[in-house]
């Protein structure tokens, strides 16, 4: 569909309601522009009456408040995220290290099965109290802890 | 650096203004009140929901302010405003309706209708339209956005816009018509 020259001073016309004789006649013989005319000249008045409306608008004030408060919520979101990733690394060192005293837990377990039916009671501490369980016990307490408090922050 | 002090209206202000480019409170709510209202007879006339249309609305200014626009061109950030809302009514319409093309079918949805702001016999016109026909007409013809500015909020090409525009056009001047409406004189001079 081919767009009649004068279209554009149509529309600005009808939007400003300030026609010139000219553009009057043309419109009236013109069935593009005076389809234009009427839908712009519509709308105008259309939008006039509901600008003029005094329905009450939502309060600016909330939506600067709320996006301050966005604007909050995402620094401290851009700030913890670092600490998230922080703690997630601590959890993967401490399983590598705890990993790494895997050998010697398992022989701690296997001397453990062989000693426990002849040994006193009385000498477990000892076990128990050796460097490498209590290595190994402190990892896994320290990837517990880890885990939860990035479990915390996530909530 | 920001210096904040406190309008009676209690919005924040800052003594820069609007030196930086980006809004402080009381320049957004300078803004506001001079945009409001026409944002808000576009997302009304758009969804044909006036609560849904004022959720938008805020959802909008929220964007705006939210996206960090640095300029001091009152018709840029007018126009960048009415682009977020316009993507904004392209997702609820996206969300709730696949065929987004289609006009929506009002007399099989009563809760809708009962919510359409049906005064006058534009808003009854537009309302049969579909939304994104809607959109156009009332970006060119109210808005006097240019060709390259509705497609760009649209997502079209700006060569297939015209004749869409024109098409959307026809339609409405047809609902028009068949309302009784004739091509008047608006305030001539």
């Amino acid at each position: 569909m081919s767009e009649c020259q004068y279209e554009r001073d149509v529309v600005e016309a009808a939007r400003e309601g300030r026609w010139t004789e000219a553009l009057q006649d043309h419109a009236a013989s013109c069935l593009g522009c005076a389809e234009t005319a009427l839908v712009v000249v519509a709308l105008a008045e259309d939008v006039d009456a509901l600008v003029l409306e005094d329905a009450p608008l939502p309060d600016p004030k909330v939506i600067w408040i709320r996006s301050r408060l966005k604007e909050r919520q995402e620094r401290s979101f851009r700030a913890t995220r670092v600490i998230t990733w922080v703690q997630r690394a601590m959890i993967v060192c401490a399983l590598a290290v705890g990993a790494s005293f895997g050998p010697g837990l398992r022989e701690l377990l296997s001397g453990l099965r062989t000693l426990l039916p002849t040994a006193a009671l009385a000498d477990l501490p000892l076990l128990i109290s050796g460097p490498t369980a209590v290595l190994g016990l402190t990892f896994v307490v320290m990837a517990l802890m880890a885990l939860w408090n990035e479990r915390s922050a996530a909530s | 650096m920001i210096s904040m002090a406190t309008v009676a209206s209690g919005v924040p202000v800052t003594e820069s203004g609007l030196a930086s480019g980006v809004m402080d409170g009381a320049a957004f709510q300078a803004f506001y009140s001079r945009t409001a209202r026409r944002l808000r007879a576009y997302l009304l006339r758009s969804l044909g929901d006036p609560s849904l249309a004022d959720d938008l609305m805020q959802e909008a200014y929220l964007r705006l302010l939210r996206s960090g626009l640095k300029t001091d061109d009152e018709d840029h950030r007018k126009a960048y405003l009415f682009r977020i809302a316009t993507n904004l009514i392209r997702d609820h319409f996206r969300r709730r309706r696949p065929e987004y093309e289609m006009p929506p079918n009002l007399a099989g949805d009563p809760g809708l209708q009962s919510t359409i702001d049906s005064r006058s016999d534009v808003a009854q016109a537009m309302n049969g339209l579909a939304p994104r026909d809607r959109q156009m007409l009332w970006l060119a013809y109210v808005e006097g956005s240019s060709h390259q500015e509705i497609a760009k909020a649209l997502g079209l090409k700006t060569a297939s816009l015209k004749s869409m525009l024109s098409r959307a056009r026809h339609r409405m001047a047809d609902r028009l018509r068949g309302l009784g409406l004739q091509p008047i004189e608006r305030n001539q001079s």
